[in-house]
Protein backbone atom coordinates (compact mmCIF):
# COMPACT_ATOMS: atom_id res chain seq x y z
CA UNK A 1 0.00 0.00 0.00
CA UNK A 2 1.60 3.16 -1.19
CA UNK A 3 -0.54 5.93 0.25
CA UNK A 4 -1.37 6.18 3.91
CA UNK A 5 -5.01 6.54 4.77
CA UNK A 6 -5.65 9.55 6.91
CA UNK A 7 -8.12 9.60 9.74
CA UNK A 8 -10.75 11.53 7.83
CA UNK A 9 -10.55 9.25 4.82
CA UNK A 10 -10.84 6.23 7.06
CA UNK A 11 -13.89 7.72 8.73
CA UNK A 12 -15.43 8.31 5.34
CA UNK A 13 -14.77 4.76 4.19
CA UNK A 14 -16.20 3.27 7.35
CA UNK A 15 -19.29 5.47 7.12
CA UNK A 16 -19.77 4.49 3.50
CA UNK A 17 -19.40 0.79 4.26
CA UNK A 18 -21.82 0.92 7.19
CA UNK A 19 -24.32 3.04 5.30
CA UNK A 20 -24.60 0.34 2.64
CA UNK A 21 -26.53 -1.79 5.12
CA UNK A 22 -29.84 -0.21 5.86
CA UNK A 23 -30.21 -2.00 9.16
CA UNK A 24 -26.59 -1.62 10.13
CA UNK A 25 -23.82 -4.14 10.43
CA UNK A 26 -21.45 -5.49 13.04
CA UNK A 27 -17.79 -4.98 13.81
CA UNK A 28 -16.29 -8.04 12.25
CA UNK A 29 -18.19 -7.63 9.02
CA UNK A 30 -17.34 -3.93 8.87
CA UNK A 31 -13.69 -4.77 9.22
CA UNK A 32 -13.86 -7.36 6.46
CA UNK A 33 -15.65 -4.97 4.13
CA UNK A 34 -13.27 -2.10 4.80
CA UNK A 35 -10.33 -4.39 4.19
CA UNK A 36 -11.70 -5.14 0.76
CA UNK A 37 -11.26 -1.47 0.04
CA UNK A 38 -8.00 -0.64 1.75
CA UNK A 39 -5.29 -2.69 3.31
CA UNK A 40 -5.50 -1.77 6.94
CA UNK A 41 -4.70 -3.40 10.22
CA UNK A 42 -7.62 -4.85 12.12
CA UNK A 43 -6.57 -3.07 15.26
CA UNK A 44 -7.31 0.32 13.77
CA UNK A 45 -11.02 -0.20 13.17
CA UNK A 46 -12.41 -0.26 16.67
CA UNK A 47 -11.14 3.21 17.61
CA UNK A 48 -12.67 4.59 14.43
CA UNK A 49 -16.03 3.02 15.18
CA UNK A 50 -15.86 4.24 18.74
CA UNK A 51 -15.07 7.75 17.65
CA UNK A 52 -17.80 7.84 15.05
CA UNK A 53 -20.19 6.63 17.68
CA UNK A 54 -19.12 9.39 20.04
CA UNK A 55 -19.47 11.91 17.25
CA UNK A 56 -23.05 10.79 16.78
CA UNK A 57 -22.36 9.59 13.28
CA UNK A 58 -23.05 6.01 14.22
CA UNK A 59 -25.53 4.50 16.61
CA UNK A 60 -25.35 1.07 18.19
CA UNK A 61 -27.91 -1.52 19.07
CA UNK A 62 -27.69 -5.07 20.23
CA UNK A 63 -29.28 -8.01 18.54
CA UNK A 64 -29.64 -11.44 19.93
CA UNK A 65 -28.33 -13.85 17.34
CA UNK A 66 -27.81 -17.60 17.74
CA UNK A 67 -27.80 -17.40 21.48
CA UNK A 68 -25.38 -14.56 21.81
CA UNK A 69 -25.57 -10.81 21.69
CA UNK A 70 -24.16 -9.00 18.77
CA UNK A 71 -23.62 -5.26 18.59
CA UNK A 72 -24.69 -3.57 15.40
CA UNK A 73 -23.58 -0.19 14.11
CA UNK A 74 -25.89 1.94 12.03
CA UNK A 75 -25.40 5.31 10.38
CA UNK A 76 -27.33 8.24 11.83
CA UNK A 77 -28.72 11.25 10.02
CA UNK A 78 -25.72 13.23 11.09
CA UNK A 79 -23.50 10.43 9.90
CA UNK A 80 -25.13 10.51 6.48
CA UNK A 81 -24.67 14.26 6.30
CA UNK A 82 -21.03 13.89 7.25
CA UNK A 83 -20.61 11.18 4.66
CA UNK A 84 -22.07 13.52 2.07
CA UNK A 85 -19.51 16.15 3.01
CA UNK A 86 -16.73 13.62 2.76
CA UNK A 87 -17.91 12.50 -0.66
CA UNK A 88 -17.99 16.06 -1.96
CA UNK A 89 -14.57 16.75 -0.60
CA UNK A 90 -13.25 13.52 -2.04
CA UNK A 91 -14.52 14.41 -5.50
CA UNK A 92 -12.69 17.70 -5.36
CA UNK A 93 -9.55 16.26 -3.82
CA UNK A 94 -9.22 13.26 -6.09
CA UNK A 95 -9.97 15.22 -9.23
CA UNK A 96 -7.30 17.74 -8.36
CA UNK A 97 -4.78 14.99 -7.92
CA UNK A 98 -5.87 13.25 -11.09
CA UNK A 99 -5.51 16.51 -12.95
CA UNK A 100 -2.01 17.07 -11.75
CA UNK A 101 -1.06 13.49 -12.57
CA UNK A 102 -2.44 13.84 -16.06
CA UNK A 103 -0.55 17.04 -16.60
CA UNK A 104 -3.47 19.43 -16.44
CA UNK A 105 -3.26 22.81 -14.80
CA UNK A 106 -5.01 23.22 -11.49
CA UNK A 107 -7.39 26.16 -11.89
CA UNK A 108 -7.57 26.80 -8.21
CA UNK A 109 -5.03 29.33 -7.09
CA UNK B 1 -1.21 -17.07 22.31
CA UNK B 2 -4.86 -17.95 22.21
CA UNK B 3 -7.96 -15.82 22.30
CA UNK B 4 -8.41 -15.89 26.06
CA UNK B 5 -4.83 -14.86 26.65
CA UNK B 6 -5.11 -12.10 24.08
CA UNK B 7 -8.25 -10.65 25.60
CA UNK B 8 -6.89 -11.03 29.13
CA UNK B 9 -3.71 -9.20 28.21
CA UNK B 10 -5.69 -6.50 26.44
CA UNK B 11 -7.87 -6.05 29.49
CA UNK B 12 -4.79 -5.69 31.65
CA UNK B 13 -3.34 -3.07 29.34
CA UNK B 14 -6.56 -1.09 29.34
CA UNK B 15 -6.77 -0.92 33.09
CA UNK B 16 -6.13 2.78 33.20
CA UNK B 17 -9.16 3.51 31.09
CA UNK B 18 -12.51 4.34 32.64
CA UNK B 19 -14.34 1.07 33.29
CA UNK B 20 -17.06 1.86 30.75
CA UNK B 21 -14.55 2.39 27.96
CA UNK B 22 -12.61 -0.68 28.86
CA UNK B 23 -15.73 -2.81 28.91
CA UNK B 24 -16.80 -1.49 25.55
CA UNK B 25 -13.46 -2.30 24.01
CA UNK B 26 -13.21 -5.77 25.53
CA UNK B 27 -16.75 -6.54 24.50
CA UNK B 28 -16.04 -5.43 20.95
CA UNK B 29 -13.06 -7.71 20.62
CA UNK B 30 -14.79 -10.65 22.26
CA UNK B 31 -17.60 -10.34 19.76
CA UNK B 32 -15.02 -9.90 17.05
CA UNK B 33 -13.43 -13.24 17.89
CA UNK B 34 -16.88 -14.81 18.12
CA UNK B 35 -17.86 -13.58 14.69
CA UNK B 36 -14.59 -14.65 13.17
CA UNK B 37 -15.17 -18.13 14.40
CA UNK B 38 -12.88 -20.54 16.17
CA UNK B 39 -11.26 -21.59 12.93
CA UNK B 40 -10.05 -18.03 12.31
CA UNK B 41 -8.82 -17.41 15.82
CA UNK B 42 -5.14 -17.54 14.96
CA UNK B 43 -5.60 -15.46 11.84
CA UNK B 44 -7.40 -12.81 13.83
CA UNK B 45 -4.68 -12.70 16.46
CA UNK B 46 -2.11 -12.29 13.74
CA UNK B 47 -4.09 -9.54 12.05
CA UNK B 48 -4.61 -7.65 15.26
CA UNK B 49 -0.91 -7.78 15.88
CA UNK B 50 -0.53 -7.82 19.61
CA UNK B 51 -2.59 -6.83 22.63
CA UNK B 52 -0.16 -3.97 23.09
CA UNK B 53 -0.78 -2.66 19.62
CA UNK B 54 -4.53 -2.83 20.02
CA UNK B 55 -4.39 -1.18 23.44
CA UNK B 56 -2.19 1.59 22.14
CA UNK B 57 -4.47 2.37 19.22
CA UNK B 58 -7.49 2.43 21.51
CA UNK B 59 -5.82 4.79 23.93
CA UNK B 60 -4.36 6.97 21.23
CA UNK B 61 -7.74 7.66 19.74
CA UNK B 62 -9.70 8.10 22.88
CA UNK B 63 -9.21 11.75 23.69
CA UNK B 64 -8.80 13.29 20.32
CA UNK B 65 -10.38 12.43 17.05
CA UNK B 66 -7.31 12.89 15.01
CA UNK B 67 -4.76 10.34 14.13
CA UNK B 68 -3.31 9.09 10.98
CA UNK B 69 -3.50 5.44 10.25
CA UNK B 70 -0.63 4.03 8.33
CA UNK B 71 -1.74 1.25 6.08
CA UNK B 72 1.45 -0.50 6.97
CA UNK B 73 1.54 -0.71 10.71
CA UNK B 74 4.57 -2.93 10.69
CA UNK B 75 6.50 -0.51 12.81
CA UNK B 76 3.97 -1.05 15.56
CA UNK B 77 4.26 -4.79 15.41
CA UNK B 78 6.62 -5.55 18.21
CA UNK B 79 6.56 -2.45 20.28
CA UNK B 80 3.91 -3.41 22.79
CA UNK B 81 2.50 -0.36 24.46
CA UNK B 82 5.03 1.91 22.89
CA UNK B 83 4.01 3.76 19.83
CA UNK B 84 5.90 6.12 17.66
CA UNK B 85 4.04 9.33 17.81
CA UNK B 86 4.71 12.82 16.75
CA UNK B 87 2.81 15.82 17.86
CA UNK B 88 0.39 17.25 15.39
CA UNK B 89 -1.93 20.19 15.61
CA UNK B 90 -4.92 19.77 17.83
CA UNK B 91 -7.94 18.23 16.18
CA UNK B 92 -11.43 18.91 17.34
CA UNK B 93 -13.33 15.79 17.97
CA UNK B 94 -16.46 16.95 16.22
CA UNK B 95 -14.68 16.88 12.95
CA UNK B 96 -13.36 19.84 11.15
CA UNK B 97 -13.33 17.86 7.99
CA UNK B 98 -11.25 20.31 6.00
CA UNK B 99 -8.47 20.21 8.53
CA UNK B 100 -8.50 16.44 8.55
CA UNK B 101 -8.21 16.25 4.81
CA UNK B 102 -5.22 18.52 4.71
CA UNK B 103 -3.40 16.79 7.47
CA UNK B 104 -4.32 13.24 6.70
CA UNK B 105 -1.57 12.76 4.18
CA UNK B 106 1.11 12.66 6.76
CA UNK B 107 2.77 9.35 7.30
CA UNK B 108 2.99 7.05 10.22
CA UNK B 109 1.24 7.26 13.53
CA UNK B 110 0.48 10.76 14.63
CA UNK B 111 -0.87 11.40 18.00
CA UNK B 112 -2.25 14.86 18.57
CA UNK B 113 -3.34 14.04 22.06
CA UNK B 114 -0.80 15.95 24.05
CA UNK B 115 -3.64 16.33 26.49
CA UNK B 116 -4.54 12.67 26.50
CA UNK B 117 -3.60 11.05 29.77
CA UNK B 118 -3.95 7.63 28.23
CA UNK B 119 -1.69 8.27 25.34
CA UNK B 120 1.05 9.62 27.56
CA UNK B 121 2.46 6.23 28.30
CA UNK B 122 2.39 5.39 24.65
CA UNK B 123 4.48 8.37 23.65
CA UNK B 124 8.20 8.41 23.25
CA UNK B 125 9.91 11.46 24.61
CA UNK B 126 10.83 14.11 22.10
CA UNK B 127 14.04 13.44 20.34
CA UNK B 128 16.02 16.28 21.89
CA UNK B 129 15.20 15.53 25.51
CA UNK B 130 15.57 11.79 25.08
CA UNK B 131 18.86 12.19 23.33
CA UNK B 132 20.29 14.36 26.06
CA UNK B 133 19.12 12.06 28.85
CA UNK B 134 20.71 9.10 27.13
CA UNK B 135 23.93 11.04 26.66
CA UNK B 136 24.09 11.93 30.34
CA UNK B 137 23.51 8.33 31.38
CA UNK B 138 26.24 7.13 29.05
CA UNK B 139 28.63 9.76 30.39
CA UNK B 140 27.96 8.75 33.98
CA UNK B 141 28.60 5.11 33.30
CA UNK B 142 31.62 5.70 31.17
CA UNK B 143 33.09 8.32 33.49
CA UNK B 144 35.92 6.17 34.95
CA UNK B 145 37.22 5.31 31.50
CA UNK B 146 36.50 8.77 30.20
CA UNK B 147 38.32 10.43 33.07
CA UNK B 148 41.36 8.22 32.64
CA UNK B 149 41.57 8.57 28.89
CA UNK B 150 40.44 12.17 29.03
CA UNK B 151 43.07 12.97 31.61
CA UNK B 152 45.72 11.47 29.40
CA UNK B 153 44.54 13.35 26.34
CA UNK B 154 44.31 16.54 28.32
CA UNK B 155 47.86 15.98 29.60
CA UNK B 156 49.20 15.54 26.09
CA UNK B 157 47.34 18.61 24.95
CA UNK B 158 48.74 20.71 27.78
CA UNK B 159 52.20 19.34 27.08
CA UNK B 160 51.99 20.44 23.49
CA UNK B 161 50.73 23.84 24.49
CA UNK B 162 53.53 24.20 27.02
CA UNK B 163 56.12 23.28 24.43
CA UNK B 164 54.77 25.79 21.98
CA UNK B 165 54.70 28.41 24.69
CA UNK B 166 58.28 27.64 25.69
CA UNK B 167 59.42 27.93 22.11
CA UNK B 168 57.62 31.21 21.77
CA UNK B 169 59.21 32.61 24.89
CA UNK B 170 62.61 31.31 23.90
CA UNK B 171 62.40 32.97 20.51
CA UNK B 172 61.80 36.21 22.31
CA UNK B 173 64.69 35.59 24.68
CA UNK B 174 67.03 34.45 21.94
CA UNK B 175 66.13 37.45 19.85
CA UNK B 176 66.91 39.86 22.62
CA UNK B 177 70.01 37.95 23.61
CA UNK B 178 71.36 37.75 20.11
CA UNK B 179 70.70 41.39 19.34
CA UNK B 180 72.09 42.54 22.64
CA UNK B 181 75.08 40.26 22.49
CA UNK B 182 75.63 41.07 18.88
CA UNK B 183 75.71 44.78 19.60
CA UNK B 184 78.09 44.18 22.45
CA UNK B 185 80.45 42.13 20.30
CA UNK B 186 80.16 44.68 17.54
CA UNK B 187 81.18 47.49 19.82
CA UNK B 188 83.95 45.38 21.25
CA UNK B 189 85.08 44.62 17.74
CA UNK B 190 85.12 48.29 16.77
CA UNK B 191 87.20 49.07 19.81
CA UNK B 192 89.47 46.15 19.06
CA UNK B 193 89.89 47.18 15.48
CA UNK B 194 91.84 50.17 16.64
CA UNK B 195 94.51 47.93 18.14
CA UNK B 196 94.30 44.88 15.93
CA UNK B 197 92.23 45.34 12.77
CA UNK B 198 91.97 41.64 11.87
CA UNK B 199 90.71 40.53 15.25
CA UNK B 200 88.53 43.56 15.39
CA UNK B 201 86.98 42.82 12.01
CA UNK B 202 86.34 39.24 13.11
CA UNK B 203 84.61 40.50 16.19
CA UNK B 204 82.61 43.04 14.22
CA UNK B 205 81.62 40.39 11.73
CA UNK B 206 80.61 38.01 14.47
CA UNK B 207 78.70 40.74 16.19
CA UNK B 208 76.82 41.67 13.02
CA UNK B 209 75.94 38.04 12.42
CA UNK B 210 74.59 37.80 15.93
CA UNK B 211 72.55 40.91 15.42
CA UNK B 212 71.20 39.53 12.18
CA UNK B 213 70.25 36.27 13.77
CA UNK B 214 68.67 38.15 16.62
CA UNK B 215 66.61 40.25 14.24
CA UNK B 216 65.57 37.11 12.47
CA UNK B 217 64.40 35.61 15.73
CA UNK B 218 62.62 38.81 16.58
CA UNK B 219 60.80 38.85 13.27
CA UNK B 220 59.83 35.22 13.70
CA UNK B 221 58.60 35.98 17.19
CA UNK B 222 56.51 38.87 15.99
CA UNK B 223 55.05 36.85 13.13
CA UNK B 224 54.23 34.08 15.55
CA UNK B 225 52.48 36.43 17.96
CA UNK B 226 50.55 38.58 15.56
CA UNK B 227 49.88 36.32 12.61
CA UNK B 228 50.05 32.64 13.50
CA UNK B 229 48.26 32.71 16.83
CA UNK B 230 45.27 34.81 15.75
CA UNK B 231 44.76 32.63 12.70
CA UNK B 232 45.01 29.44 14.70
CA UNK B 233 42.60 30.81 17.29
CA UNK B 234 40.13 31.91 14.63
CA UNK B 235 40.21 28.53 12.88
CA UNK B 236 39.67 26.71 16.16
CA UNK B 237 36.78 28.96 17.14
CA UNK B 238 35.16 28.53 13.72
CA UNK B 239 35.50 24.80 14.02
CA UNK B 240 33.92 24.77 17.47
CA UNK B 241 31.08 27.08 16.48
CA UNK B 242 30.36 24.96 13.42
CA UNK B 243 30.05 21.88 15.59
CA UNK B 244 27.79 23.72 18.00
CA UNK B 245 25.63 25.00 15.16
CA UNK B 246 25.31 21.58 13.60
CA UNK B 247 24.20 20.27 16.95
CA UNK B 248 21.67 23.06 17.25
CA UNK B 249 20.30 22.36 13.79
CA UNK B 250 19.92 18.68 14.57
CA UNK B 251 18.12 19.44 17.78
CA UNK B 252 15.90 22.06 16.27
CA UNK B 253 14.33 19.81 13.69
Amino acid sequence: MVFNTGAALLDAIVLAVVSREKEGTYGYKITQDVRKVIDISDSTLYPVLRRLQKDQCLMVYDLECAGRNRRYYKVTEQGLAQLGLYKEEWKRYSSNISMVFEGGINNES
Amino acid sequence: MNREQFIAQLARLLQDLPPAERQEAIRYYQEYFDDAGKENEDAVIQELGSPGKVAASIKANLQYGGSTFGANDADMENTGTESQTKDADGWQQNGQTMNRWNQSTQQGWQNSSTQSPYAMQARKPKRGVGGWALLIIILVFASPVLLGVGGGVLGIFIGILATVFALWISFFAVAIGMIGGGIAVLIKGILHAISSPAAGLVSMGGGLICIALGILCAVFFLWFTFQLCPRVLRTTLNFISRIVHKGKEARAE
